[in-house]
């Protein structure tokens, strides 16, 4: 492998690739046994200046990227057995990593959100579509409907479909893009 | 005389020495999203909804148009995404056409942060420490009910967002976010800002009778939601701060109703005559409906 691979390696690990090479680099990373070990090495490397080698056991992420290009034109399994398929992989994994996490966290977390508290209970839907509303200036409320009727459990699949969608939006919207993306996998997540 | 100036310069002294401990708000806000999008990190944070408390690890490259996270804790997810595709795992689940997806974030971008001040009051509440940084707060309370409360934590060197707290209309949190580590990679100089070219349009128009105060239309365009290996019109508000999604298709035998919610995400769908539609945004589910409502087609 070229000295010009390395770098091009190095620098899109620092965000610094331009624009046109990335994706030639992702193909290459694909096919590329080399690059793709390279590609580890250096996340190894980095992992550990940093102290923090809890991705060694995560999926590469080439293999994620290659997936992506890869499936464009390919038919589409369900979100839910591809989850499935992961979570079998590192269900020894999550038991330790989410406790150590949860509790490394969890102070900070507190700390940080002040006087609130989180409800108790969810609220149910009903009640929060027959709230009292406040027309503004610009706009007469609508008359607020009976309460949405709860239905299926590949209704709420189809409705999350839409919200991934909705978050990925949000996600580029700059302001809350973090907190949209947090969403996104929150999502998927439930 | 002398009294008068010596207060004169009394109240100088005290201004300026305010402008320098806070900031202000429209334009930090600004700044936020400029750092957004020019701005390379990678980072862990937290997020909590309900009772669920996640670790993530987000990798943001805007010059790429891509951003990469994984969960921490849990069960194991992966998500990447692009200015035209998103894939949860390895699986491509939603693909924009053509550049669709990249100029609506560019247009929302774009947004000028003063719009804000239509539905909130915005101010600043002075300054709190987010993974050993300085960070900015900002509270932005809504003007109706429309809306939800946000309290953003904005960090003082790069402007990146490092935390947020969602709350309702009562005053409870329906989401927290924050930063525990931010490791800024690179800072780009020259990123375009110019709103590139939406989806085509399909025959069928949708458009909105009236909207609340300070929401604009951002964007029309046509997604491919490759599950359902159909094309989905889709059409995207915004007050600057608060962002709402419509998207609808033709009426088939799985047309349905329903309502969810993911932190402060609300969502629900409904029925249109010949048509299924679906509104999302952090909104309260009041907002949504009245939305649904005066989203029509003209034809």
């Amino acid at each position: 492998m070229t000295d010009k691979i390395n770098e091009q390696i190095s620098a899109f690990m620092d965000g610094e690739l331009s624009a046109p090479e990335t994706p030639l680099l992702l193909k290459r990373l694909c096919h590329d046994k080399e690059a793709s070990g390279s590609w580890q090495r250096y996340h190894l490397v980095s992992d550990v200046l940093n102290k923090r080698r809890r991705n060694e056991c995560l999926p590469d992420i080439s293999q994620q990227v290659m997936a992506v290009i890869g499936n464009e034109s390919a038919s589409q399994e369900t979100i839910e057995s591809s989850n499935y398929g992961v979570k079998k992989a590192l269900d020894w994994k999550k038991a330790f990593s989410g406790m150590a996490i949860a509790a490394s966290v969890a102070v900070v977390t507190f700390a940080f959100l002040p006087s609130n508290q989180l409800p108790e209970t969810d609220v149910p839907i009903a009640a929060n579509v027959s709230a009292p509303v406040t027309a503004p200036v610009q706009l007469t409320a609508a008359p607020v409907s009976a309460p949405v009727v709860q239905t299926s459990l590949s209704d709420k699949r189809e409705l999350k479909k839409f919200m991934v969608l909705h978050a990925q939006h949000e996600g580029n919207s700059g302001l809350k893009g973090p907190s949209a993306y947090a969403r996104l996998i929150r999502t998927n997540a439930q | 005389m002398a009294k008068i100036n010596y207060l004169g310069f009394l109240i100088l002294l005290v201004s300026s020495a305010a402008s320098a401990n806070s900031a202000e708000p429209s334009a930090l806000l600004e700044k936020c999203k400029q750092a957004w999008a020019q701005t390379s990190f990678q980072g862990t944070l937290i997020y909590q909804n309900d009772h669920q408390l996640q670790s993530i690890e987000l990798n943001h490259a805007p010059l790429q148009s891509a951003n990469a996270l994984q969960t921490l804790n849990g069960d194991f997810h992966q998500i990447l995404s692009t200015g035209k595709q998103l894939a949860i795992n390895g699986q491509v689940v939603a693909k924009s056409e053509g550049q669709a997806n990249e100029a609506l974030g560019q247009r929302l971008s774009l947004l000028d942060s003063s719009q804000i001040s239509q539905g909130y009051r915005v101010s600043h509440q002075g300054f709190e420490r987010v993974s050993g940084r300085k960070a900015h707060v900002l509270l932005m309370e809504p003007k109706d009910e429309f809306r939800f409360t946000y309290r953003m934590l904005i960090d003082e060197q790069t402007n990146l967002l490092v935390g947020m707290v969602v709350m309702d209309t009562g005053g409870v949190p329906l989401e927290k976010m924050l930063f525990t580590r931010l490791n800024v990679q690179s800072v780009a100089s020259n990123v375009a800002n110019t709103p590139g070219q939406v989806g085509p349009g399909n025959a069928t128009s949708w458009r909105f009778t009236s909207l609340p105060a300070g929401f604009k239309v951002i964007s029309e365009q046509n997604h491919m939601a490759t599950s359902a290996q159909s094309t989905t019109k889709s059409a995207v508000i915004s007050d600057g701060l608060a962002v709402v999604s419509f998207f609808v298709e033709p009426k088939g035998e799985t047309a349905f109703t329903d309502a969810h919610s993911v932190g402060a995400m609300n969502a629900i769908a409904l029925n249109k005559g010949a048509y299924q539609v679906i509104v999302v945004g952090d909104v309260p589910f009041v907002t949504l409906e009245t939305l649904a409502h005066r989203w029509e087609a003209t034809q």
